[in-house]
């Protein structure tokens, strides 16, 4: 090789180096996020990662504050009528887009529409289906959207008809999906309306930069309607893929907040736990194993009670996941305020071998070794060798591990192509139907095979009741059913969120329910 | 030579069409599709998705469609990223990878040739054993480990460089050595093994005769002839290098296409895997053709196709 | 250079990486007879270092780390060896034929190659695993033998690194042979009426040795190393198998500025760095020994 001509290569790399970054100033606030998010568009995400960005970018009528409560966003009252079927918002006076005009409830009823419209095809459009019709429309099945009900009866009046009282519809208003879009913005650009210097939003900031894979500058929105308590100036959104890499950040001092369970090493869990900087609270969030009740011997009941009492659920918690994981006997988390969930089975392996003798297999004898289905990660591979090594020891049963890429996982999944898998939820509201409506027969979450007349009865039911406590009762005695006579599934622990941050420094930050940490009410007690 | 270079050319449109076309069909044929979540979707809303990113209908059909969408220069949009184009995503990441690229591709035959030079000169002696052990070390580390330990040393030991990152020359150092030390060792062995043949050759003995100094023998007249194996392995490491790594990139949060490639297909994004395994060949296809153009050069015995 | 007369079998170049790397096929053999526990048998103890009862320490389940690296052992051995012993065999046959006949054979046998060049061999090896794995299984509980399933998909992936590895060496191979065609022996046993295939064997695959050798004890360890990549994004052997690949790969988090766990890198790491090394090691000897211009 001639040298001059490397010398050349070297300083030509050099300069496109200079040249493809440009400088960046250092940003108010760094932030550890997970993955590169896949849209920035309110109707189509789908993960934790995006929707943290987009929760800075737009607000919706209602908004979730530090604690996780909803409260008034772009609407500042709104009525409910004794049926709790129809909901009238008052769109805040002076509520404005970021570039100036006026934000009305026509852009209200114009951005559900969108969410709606088949073509646009939003995975969350069904965060709308309580309202009248838009399941219909949605499917394709109703075409005239003023049978929908969504109106805007005037610029500041938004008027929403509900198929049956939801209870949790206030909640479902500070989602995502329901945010106010800029129409006229998307007519004009089309699916990049969502770049930066194209993108008008209505949230605490507005959008500075985004460079795939690099970070998402945040920059305050000044016409956001309470701008004045929005402390933090430029926030960095960093997406990083590797766990040891955000951890590195982190202690290295190249960010100051971390957060998602997905950032941290799981090596480290045991060891981070007890750092000062460490903060864990229960979220609304389950880690469980499904039967494929289809196939036998899982179809028989009492085999499924027999490996869920015979599991000791403290061991995966204590020795893998070490965050200070409740374990958990029942599929809806606790903190739901109103809601007790059931206890569901404990551990009782005496129990356990006398129902599997029942059901025909004494000490573990004839019975079919059969598979666990789980996509790599490091400790849903310990959980499931855990597991392996407990059902091999306490009810002498062959367990054979499968490890599949996360499609062909999700493929097999739904087409019941396995014998027992692991599977995680996460609510998408506070409320126990979030968890409950997955498995009624036939819903794209069941994924068990699973079907039972009364449980369907029941949370159906439940939903068209406007009574609290009548439709707690119901739920409660539904998911009795489900974690302790059925038990399509067994409930393992419930999730914690994870966060890395110094609480001397940074206020404005309290663990919550459903995990979500608004950047507008985050401060510096004092300078980094 | 040159209507020699010119066929090579016209061979390259059959080659892109044989990787496209299996490309496009590997990942149709294995299971799970694009838009699988771990969320259920609807019925409707995934045949809806399935005709916006024209993946309904007969494989075939969605192939010669695909097909005339690439010859207009469409890369398509990514099906996991909803509002990126291929062609967006690759404007965006490749720059970074080649500079990336570039400086680790630079410490790989710079490194690579200067040390198996100067352990072949040293034939069985005590700088021949370090220097290959310092190279069979570098070939025996998987660049996960390798990324790691230069952190350990340079960042959390020494405190001189940051942990990843990109924007400052700074942050290219580590994530280039972890790139291109591997194919350095690499380099250093093909280069000894290809100088140990040529040494023993006559011209190097007359010109040693000739009373040329060591240097002047071994890099100018040795390295020259023995250059033909690096020459022909740096052509599709070129490639291999300047279109990142998933490792080095992710470990060091490095904003190149390398993870794009890999998480592509894991997420079966079939545009995205089609459109940067295309760029990655029409690549390999140019640097294949220096490396002739190159060899030809070098040793005027070896008459071009 | 070996002293003219002395036995070039017998140097310390080739004994010693050779010795070693006996060692390490040995222990990878005997494994599960010199060690007390299983390479899945978990333990009470978390993250114990090095002890006297665990000399490698434990790992996150109380598994001992010396036996998981052993039983590892196995694993990357017989990967590396069929993945090499597929990439020689292809390789060399398909390089020598189309360097020597050249002209338009060899053009369309090298656009071939680089046709399978351009398709990254992951895409292969994960496509080949994701749409043979169901098929297996249906053909595994066809036989009612679904317990052989993690051997199976061991299988694939001895397929699929193996099918993937062979390019290089054929373009290695090409090139030699094309300079090699030129030189005037060649030209000399045709004019005394030697075959082609003769001349083929005879005269210029001896001399491809050297770099073959190189190339080979190379391409052993990038199969080994290919695998670990495999393992590092999630799509190795099988758990509660283990190959060196898998163990590194879980064992590199162990470098961070917090806690170091350094055995589960250390333990597995040496075992694979030795056992390479020796590999490579051996490959330069053998080449010392088997050139045909020194030893003839």
């Amino acid at each position: 090789m001639n040298p001059r001509r490397l010398l050349a290569f070297a300083l030509a790399a050099s300069l496109s180096f200079t040249a493809c970054t440009g400088r960046h100033s250092r940003a108010d606030f760094v932030l550890l996020n997970g993955i590169e998010p896949e849209s920035l568009d309110p109707a189509i995400i789908t993960g934790q990662p995006e929707m943290r960005v987009v929760q800075a970018l737009f607000e919706g009528l209602t908004a979730r504050d530090k604690n996780g409560e909803t409260g008034p966003g772009m609407a500042d009252t709104w009525t409910i009528s004794p049926d709790g079927l129809t909901y009238t918002f008052h769109i805040r006076d002076g509520a404005s887009w970021s570039n100036g005009e006026p934000l009305t409830a026509h852009d209200f009823a114009a951005s559900w529409r969108r969410a709606l419209e088949p073509a646009t095809a939003s995975d969350y459009a069904e965060m709308l289906y309580p309202i009248t019709g838009a399941e219909a429309y949605n499917k394709g099945d109703l075409t005239d959207f003023s049978q929908v009900g969504i109106h805007a009866t005037d610029p500041s009046r938004l008027v929403v008809t509900l198929r049956a009282p939801t209870a949790y519809f206030l909640h479902l208003c500070s989602f995502p999906t329901l945010s106010p879009v800029w129409l006229p913005g998307i007519e004009k650009h089309g699916m990049d309306w969502i770049k930066p210097g194209k993108l008008v939003c209505n949230g605490a900031y507005t959008l500075g930069a985004w460079r795939i894979n690099d970070r998402i500058r945040l920059v305050k929105n000044p016409r956001y309607w309470r701008a004045d308590s929005v402390a933090l100036g430029t926030v960095d959104v960093l997406p990083i893929a590797h766990a040891t890499t955000a951890f590195n950040f982190f202690a290295l001092g190249q960010a100051h907040l971390v957060l998602d369970k997905g950032n941290i090493p799981p090596m480290l869990l045991g060891e981070l736990a007890h750092q000062p900087y460490f903060h864990s609270a229960p979220i609304l969030a389950t880690y469980f194993y499904r039967f494929n009740v289809t196939r036998p011997p899982f179809n028989d009941p009492r085999v499924r009670q027999a490996i869920a009492l015979a599991l000791d659920k403290n061991y995966f918690v204590q020795r893998i996941t070490c965050a200070g994981e409740p374990v958990t006997g029942s599929f809806t988390p606790p903190g739901l305020s109103g809601y007790t969930p059931p206890q569901g089975l404990g551990e009782n392996v005496a129990l356990a071998r006398r129902l599997l003798a029942e059901a025909g297999y004494p000490e573990g004898r004839g019975f079919p070794s059969f598979s666990l289905l789980y996509n790599k990660t490091d400790q849903d591979e310990n959980v499931a060798t855990a597991f392996q090594a407990q059902m091999k020891e306490r009810l002498g049963l062959r367990v054979e591990l499968r490890n599949q890429e996360w499609k062909v996982y999700l493929n097999s999944m739904s087409r019941l192509e396995y014998d027992m898998c692991r599977a995680s939820w996460v609510g998408d509201y506070p409320d126990p139907n979030t968890f409950l409506d997955c498995f009624i027969t036939g819903r794209g979450n069941n994924r068990t095979g699973w079907s039972h007349a009364t449980y369907d009865r029941l949370v159906n039911g439940a939903n068209r009741e406007v009574d609290p406590a009548r439709r707690y009762a119901m739920l409660a005695e539904a998911e009795k059913i489900l974690v302790e006579q059925e038990l399509p599934i067994i409930p393992i622990f419930h999730f914690v969120g994870i966060q890395l941050y110094d609480a001397t420094k940074l206020g404005g930050f309290e663990p919550n329910l459903v995990d979500e940490h608004p950047l507008r009410e985050m401060y510096w007690k004092q300078k980094p | 030579m040159t209507a020699a270079i010119f066929k090579k050319f016209l061979w390259a449109a059959p080659t892109l069409l044989g990787v496209v076309l299996v490309t496009f069909v590997l990942m149709r044929l294995a299971p799970g599709g694009p838009f699988d979540r771990e969320k259920a979707m609807p019925e409707q809303i995934k045949k809806q998705l399935l005709s916006q990113y024209k993946l309904d209908g007969p494989v075939p059909v969605q192939f010669l469609h695909y097909l005339s969408d690439l010859a207009r220069g469409d890369l398509r949009l990514s099906t996991k990223y909803r509002n990126r184009s291929v062609n967006e995503i690759i404007a965006q990441t490749l720059p970074v990878s080649v500079a990336l690229g570039t400086a680790a591709f630079v410490i790989a035959v710079v490194g690579g040739c200067t040390l198996g030079v100067l352990a072949a000169s040293m034939h069985n002696r005590m700088g021949d054993w370090v220097l290959g052990l310092v190279a069979l070390a570098g070939i025996s580390l998987p660049s996960f480990v390798l990324g790691p330990l230069l952190l350990l040393i340079f960042c959390f030991g020494l405190g001189w460089l940051p942990p990843g990152g990109w924007g400052e020359l700074r942050q290219l150092v580590l994530p280039a050595l972890a790139l291109g030390l591997p194919y350095m060792a690499y380099i250093t062995r093909l280069t000894r093994a290809s100088m140990l043949e040529v040494l023993g050759q006559d011209y190097v003995r007359t010109a040693r005769a000739k009373g040329l100094s060591e240097g002047r023998v071994l890099f100018v007249h040795a390295l020259r002839n023995a250059a033909l194996p690096v020459v022909s392995y740096s052509g599709p490491l070129a490639a291999n290098i300047l279109t990142g790594s998933l490792v080095v990139e992710e470990i060091f949060k490095v904003p190149g296409i390398g993870p794009f490639f890999v998480n592509g297909v894991l997420n079966r994004d079939v545009f995205v895997v089609g459109g940067i395994t295309l760029l990655y060949s029409a690549l390999l296809i140019c640097f294949n053709i220096i490396v002739d153009v190159t060899y030809g050069i070098l040793d005027k015995r070896i008459k071009i196709a | 250079m070996s002293a003219p007369g002395s036995q070039p079998w017998s140097t310390p170049r080739t004994l010693v990486p050779a010795a070693v790397l006996a060692l390490v096929v040995a222990v990878a053999v005997l494994g599960p007879w010199l060690s007390p526990y299983g390479y899945d048998q978990t333990g009470p103890l978390k993250f114990s270092p090095p002890t006297a009862e665990h000399w490698g320490g434990t790992d996150i389940l109380g598994r001992d780390v010396l036996t998981r690296t052993l039983h590892g052992a196995r694993i990357s051995l017989l990967v590396g060896c069929l993945g090499a012993a597929v990439s020689l065999f292809i390789g060399v046959t398909y390089g020598a034929i189309a360097g020597y006949i050249g002209g338009a054979v060899d053009a369309a046998l090298m656009r071939f190659v680089d046709v399978l060049y351009s398709i990254p061999r992951l895409v292969f090896v994960i496509a080949i695993i994701a749409v043979l794995d169901s098929h297996m299984r249906h053909l595994l509980e066809a036989l009612h033998a679904p317990h052989w399933a993690p051997q199976a998909k061991l299988a694939l992936l001895f397929a699929g690194l193996g099918a993937t590895q062979w390019l290089t060496m054929a373009r290695v191979v090409r090139g030699q042979v094309l300079a090699l065609k030129e030189r005037q022996f060649v030209s000399a046993s045709l004019a005394l009426g030697q075959s082609h295939t003769r001349i083929l064997i005879l005269h210029i695959l001896p001399n491809l040795t050297g770099i073959v050798i190189v190339y080979l004890t190379l391409n052993m360890p990038v199969v080994i190393l290919e695998e670990s990549l495999l393992s590092f994004l999630g799509l190795g052997v099988q758990a509660p198998m283990a190959s060196w690949g898998t163990l590194i790969s879980s064992g590199a988090a162990a470098v961070n500025p917090l806690k170091s766990y350094w055995w589960l890198l250390v333990v597995p790491g040496t075992a694979m760095a030795l056992a390479l090394l020796a590999m490579n090691f051996l490959g330069d000897g053998l080449r010392d020994v088997l050139d045909p211009r020194k030893t003839g």
